[in-house]
């Protein structure tokens, strides 16, 4: 399969003895960190509580972590397309919760159930619950994969997601079993501390254990992929017909392989199970999780378990900060100046067009002309969709859209005069000259040509990252400002952190299907 | 492929004709057969369980078919763009509540949901074709996978913008509130929900069956859908073609999301949570056939509502005591989807692949049950997604 | 036709049909021990989708397929090449991430390394049996002449190369029968003279080659007996010179 251009250049990249894209990816999740913390000393919270709050964010993104090297073993090294890793996820909760509790009988108040009393109270040690969660679910990969792995990929995928809604609903309904609606509760904690430091030492301990659990899990794939039993599943994922006529049973390998994923997702459910201290069927069992986990293994690199690990703490990381940041917002809407909202609407979305390009660069590949023309199409787009906002009932905000009614005609009037005319010269000489070394005049064309190594100069990629490090600013600064004063709900801040996962699965799967943090050694297609 | 004019193709087995492109009658004949019978069977079978059970099973027969008529609307544009472009589109639950809230929002503004319904129709068939040309036309030929991927971030990106700017509160439509009309004691049907939603039903199945069969533009999607690439060499223009199946696509999936708003509330999750019921329709009927899709939405539309009666029989203590019984309806697709995937992966109306032989579905139960050696194996056929 | 040699390979009326269309009609053919057996015919005369039938990657319609005494149609691909029949691909299904040494040890027969429990359990076993494969490996690519890329990627192959790959790893099982489709396509004809020489060598050595070819020099030379399907079926055998002569032969080159 021919690689695309940013591909030849992402194999460069590889090469090279700096991992920028890690560098950069640490500092994106200090950075993730900090402004949580700033975000909770500005609302007033103790040392005590920012540090438990940390500690959450560690020990969920622990949890995340091990559903991504999951999924990264049956998609990333064997080719099979999970689309249902919230259904493992719950089992592995589930059963650990039933197998650790203590024995809780239904509630009747006043002749009213109140609770429906669950399945369990064995009160069984953690070890053997997560043990049996792992058995549970790496059982239950088995039995779905039986008739399910002979299917195309697409088919795979409707059918895992078909099977995680109806565990959804068992659990929801199958109310003397799983506690029904209200779930279980109770689920005792590894070290049961009694001081007032107790919510911080307990996330310390899952972090501990999480984090020691991560090791081991990366040193033990490592050896397997690296073995000769991996380079079946490699060969499966490459060409399964060809593996077939090599002699080799592939049906076993890829059971093997996705029940040992659903085994690995049944883990990160009984941590899960064990961090929270209760589960129920809520959204943290959604289909959302599944495409969570889908961005974290796409972002490191499917194939590359160290990129999977930093995939989910970037991108845990962005759900977390969106959290704090919703925190940040008082509940009572302030009254602000008309001319300040729209103000403060256009540096958001002027933020969100920044970000974006970075995103775009770093992602794509792409010169700097073509993101300048990217940038003013998003202007343009954010122009419109702000004008449009304003005539829909649902948003009722005055003078917003003014600022648009100006920036709009400026931006097309610069784009069609300027920017596309460039744009289209450039294209047009570097096409006519594709054997020949650079023309002469700004050193980032995006066209390559065979002969010439293309790199980009320093300087710009320092702009990408700090566009970014300016989204992260802007961005978020300007949706809890909207917030603080009524013109969006708190929550919109959420759904704007799902929207930009959706983004950023399209972009990945266009531009960098191989991933943003790659490995040098394996280069997986 | 020209032909020396007076000359029969040398060998019987050559198919490179025009003809090539349609669908042999012969097999259409056969299926129309097999729909009939079902049909009859299936009367017979709904006439029996009235009898034993009383008038209140075609009460739930009635719930099937309103349920089966937004299915079926929703199937046929899910199936014609799976099988022109090929795959999965699961942002489609999304586009159909995208379809519902363009709709609702311009009846707030004052205009009749019929008008707000035809806005809506027009402004997804854009979206649609933007879709293609911005993001899938790039992803061509790269397996089944990747447009999955970009379709979940676009339903993610439309899901949540409808949640930002509209909120998560239900809304329902400005329409006047109307009485059931009563048939027979004990049958009743709503004029709106009920009998507007079969009729709109029945009149996009019929556009949808004069559009494929009887112009060149539905020739020539039914070709494209059956084989692209000899669809590309009997001189199908297929860029034209594609965008037609995403207009197709997204104009039903904003019908089927005001049909569905209409029957229960418009909120933001309301599309996502009816995809897999759709999905199960358009497998079990045939990825790519529209009949198939009429067949299967009205499968799993009467199978869902109709299990009503038997989940609540399970429910009682001397039976297995199953709590909330009838919550479970919505699982029944589910498990129909999961045996048709297992048995007969190609569906009521679909095309058998190549590696299978006549008696497949015989002979999957014999060798799961004779235990051989490679029963649950993957065939060679099936490997690398049944190329 | 007939002979009083008991064949290595049997197809006993192997039908397959795709949709409407048989690629293989009732077809019938013996091939001999020790032998260079080649298979000819005009193109769509199913020689491909028979190799593919008897290496177990379609399921025939109907008719038996026997092996060395053992019936194989209806088995999977993997259980036949343990019993020694394997082939290689006309187009090469070369692994592309992978190297051309990795490409050859995963045509190894019973590598304990690729079972997981062994991984943990038998440590050693798997060190060992490991590098036996590779030196096999290397043994394998110096017969042809592949052995300075065992480290290459398999995608930086050229097509001749590959196609030597893909008689690598046909051979690296120690098979007993060797289809081979079209083995020589593509290959320079030095490279291919050499190529027929080790073949003609490892036949000596006791293994059958049953290969379908279309060009003439290496059917007319380097063949024993000769098999023409057309149209799904087996219409002449023969010596190379009979079949050469043969007027249903020739017809069937130039009618269809």
């Amino acid at each position: 399969m021919a690689s695309t251009g940013s591909g030849e250049v992402a194999k460069q990249m590889a090469g090279r003895k700096l991992p920028w894209s890690e560098i950069i990816a640490f500092v994106a999740i200090a950075g993730i960190v900090l402004a949580g913390v700033l975000a909770g000393v500005l609302a007033g919270a103790s040392p005590q509580g920012i540090l438990t709050n940390v500690g959450f964010y560690a020990s969920i993104a622990v949890i995340f972590a091990v559903l991504a090297l999951g999924f990264n073993l049956q998609w990333g090294y064997t080719g099979l397309f999970n689309a249902g890793i919230a259904g493992f996820y719950l089992i592995g909760a589930y059963t650990m919760a039933i197998a650790i509790t203590a024995p809780a009988p239904p509630i009747v108040i006043g002749g009213i159930p109140v609770y429906p009393g669950h399945l369990g109270g064995y009160s069984l040690p953690l070890a053997v619950g997560a043990i049996l969660a792992m058995f549970a679910s790496g059982a239950a990969a088995a039995i779905i994969a039986l008739p399910a792995l002979r299917l195309r990929a697409d088919y795979l995928a409707i059918a895992t997601l078909a099977f995680a809604s109806i565990l959804q609903i068992f659990a929801n309904n199958l109310q003397s079993v799983t506690g029904g609606a209200i779930g279980i509760t109770g689920i005792p904690k590894p070290i049961e501390f009694v001081s007032a430091d107790a919510p911080f030492l307990n996330a310390i301990t899952i972090v501990g254990i999480g984090s020691a659990i991560l090791l081991v899990l990366i040193l033990l794939l490592q050896f397997m992929a690296e073995s000769p039993w991996g380079r079946v599943l490699r060969a499966v994922r490459e060409d399964e017909e060809a593996t077939m006529a090599l002699g080799k049973n592939t049906f076993n390998y890829k059971l093997q392989a996705f029940a040992l994923g659903g085994a690995l997702m049944g883990l990160a459910g009984a941590l899960f199970a064990v961090t929270l201290g209760y589960v129920s069927p809520s959204s943290s069992f959604a289909p959302t999780v599944t495409f969570s986990v889908w961005v974290m293994v796409i972002v490191g690199g499917s194939g590359n378990n160290r990129g999977a690990i930093v995939g989910a703490f970037l991108i845990y990381g962005m759900e977390w900060l969106s959290v704090q940041l919703k925190d940040l917002v008082p509940q009572n809407p302030l009254v602000l100046p008309p001319d300040l909202q729209g103000f403060a609407t256009f540096i958001v979305l002027i933020g969100v067009v920044v970000t974006l390009t970075g995103l775009l660069y770093i992602v794509t590949g792409w010169g700097l002309l073509k993101l300048r023309m990217w940038a003013w199409w998003l202007t343009v787009i954010a122009s419109i969709v702000s004008i449009v906002s304003q005539l829909t009932q649902f948003v009722v905000v005055p003078a917003y859209g003014f600022p648009y009614l100006i920036v709009l005609p400026i931006s097309l009037l610069v784009y069609f005069r300027w920017v596309r005319p460039t744009f289209m010269q450039a294209r047009a000489v570097s096409a006519s000259s594709s054997n020949e070394s650079l023309p002469p005049g700004p050193p980032s064309f995006s066209k390559r040509t065979p002969s010439m190594t293309p790199r980009r100069p320093v300087g710009v990629t320092v702009l990408g990252v700090l566009a970014i490090l300016f989204g992260f600013l802007a961005v978020p600064g300007g949706l809890v400002v909207l917030a603080a004063f009524g013109f969006i709900v708190r929550d919109t801040i959420f759904y704007i952190r799902i929207m930009i996962i959706g983004v950023l699965l399209i972009l990945l799967i266009l531009h960098r299907p191989e991933g943003i943090l790659r490995e040098k050694k394996r280069v997986l297609g | 492929m020209a032909q020396v004019s007076g000359s029969e193709p040398s060998t019987p087995g050559r198919v490179w004709s025009r003809w090539a492109a349609l669908r042999p009658t012969a097999r259409f004949r056969r299926q129309l057969v097999q729909a009939s019978i079902g049909l009859v069977i299936a009367v017979a079978v709904i006439s029996a369980l009235t009898f034993v059970f009383g008038i209140i099973i075609l009460q739930y027969a009635m719930g099937g078919l309103v349920v089966s008529s937004i299915v079926i609307v929703a199937a046929i544009g899910l199936t014609v763009l799976y099988g022109i472009r090929g795959f999965a589109n699961f942002a489609y639950g999304d586009l159909m509540t995208l379809g519902a809230y363009l709709a609702l929002m311009l009846s707030l503004n004052g205009l009749s949901l019929i008008w707000g319904a035809i806005v809506s129709f027009l402004v997804l068939a854009i979206v649609g074709i933007l879709l293609e040309v911005v993001i899938f036309s790039r992803l061509e030929g790269r397996g089944p996978v990747p447009p999955i991927v970009a379709s979940v971030g676009v339903g993610l990106i439309i899901q949540n913008g409808i949640r930002s700017v509209a909120g998560t509160a239900e809304w329902i439509y400005p329409v006047p509130a109307t009485q059931n009309i009563v048939i027979v004691p004990g049958l009743g049907i709503h004029p709106v929900t009920g009998i507007l939603t079969l009729l709109v039903g029945l009149a996009f199945v019929i556009s949808a069956h004069v559009l494929l069969k009887y112009t060149n533009l539905g020739k020539a999607m039914r070709a494209t859908a059956d084989n692209l690439e000899l669809a590309k060499a009997t001189g199908i223009d297929t860029k034209r073609v594609t965008y037609a199946a995403w207009v197709v696509s997204c104009s039903f999936a904003s019908t089927a999301g005001v049909l569905l708003g209409l029957g229960t509330a418009v909120t933001p999750t309301m599309g996502f949570d009816v995809i897999l019921l759709i999905f199960a329709a358009v497998i079990v009927g045939g990825i790519g056939s529209p009949y198939g899709a009429m067949l299967g939405g009205l499968l799993v539309g009467l199978s869902q509502e109709m299990s009503v009666p038997f989940l609540v029989w399970l429910e009682r203590p001397d039976v297995i005591g199953l709590q909330f019984g009838s919550a479970y309806k919505v699982a029944i697709p589910f498990i129909i989807l999961i045996i048709v995937l297992i048995f007969r992966p190609w569906g009521i109306a679909g095309r058998r692949p190549a590696f299978a032989r006549r008696s497949f579905f015989i002979e999957r139960i014999t060798r799961v049950i004779g235990g051989e050696r490679g029963a649950i194996e993957t065939s060679a056929g099936e490997a690398n997604g049944g190329r | 036709m007939e002979s009083s040699q008991k064949s290595i390979l049997s197809v006993d009326g192997v039908e397959k049909a795709f949709g409407g269309i048989h690629a293989v009609d009732r077809c019938t053919l013996k091939v001999l021990p020790h032998s260079i057996t080649g298979l000819i015919g005009p193109n769509g005369a199913g020689k491909s989708t028979l190799f593919n039938i008897i290496a177990g990657l379609y399921r025939p319609d109907g008719g038996e397929i026997w092996f060395d005494g053992t019936r194989i149609d209806g088995l999977p691909p993997y259980e036949i090449v343990h019993l020694g029949l394997t082939k290689t691909w006309q187009i090469p299904h070369e692994l592309r991430n992978l190297t051309v040494l990795e490409n050859l040890v995963l045509a190894a027969k019973n590598n304990s390394g690729e079972r997981l429990l062994n991984l943990f359990f038998r440590p050693g076993q798997v060190k060992r049996d490991e590098r036996q494969w590779r030196a096999r490996g290397r043994e394998v690519l110096k017969l042809t002449q592949l052995d300075g890329l065992a480290n290459e990627h398999a995608r930086t192959l050229s097509g001749g190369q590959k196609k030597l790959l893909e008689l690598s790893r046909a051979l690296m099982s120690d098979p007993t029968l060797v289809l081979l489709d079209e083995p020589v396509a593509g290959v320079n004809p030095a490279l291919a003279g050499s190529l027929m020489d080790l073949i003609e060598k490892l036949r000596q050595n006791g293994r059958t080659f049953f290969l379908i070819e279309h060009d003439m020099n290496v059917v007319m030379n380097r063949c024993d007996w000769v098999i023409v399907m057309h149209q799904g079926r087996r219409i002449a055998e023969g010596r190379p010179e009979t079949v050469k002569a043969d007027p249903a032969v020739i017809e069937s080159y130039l009618g269809g």
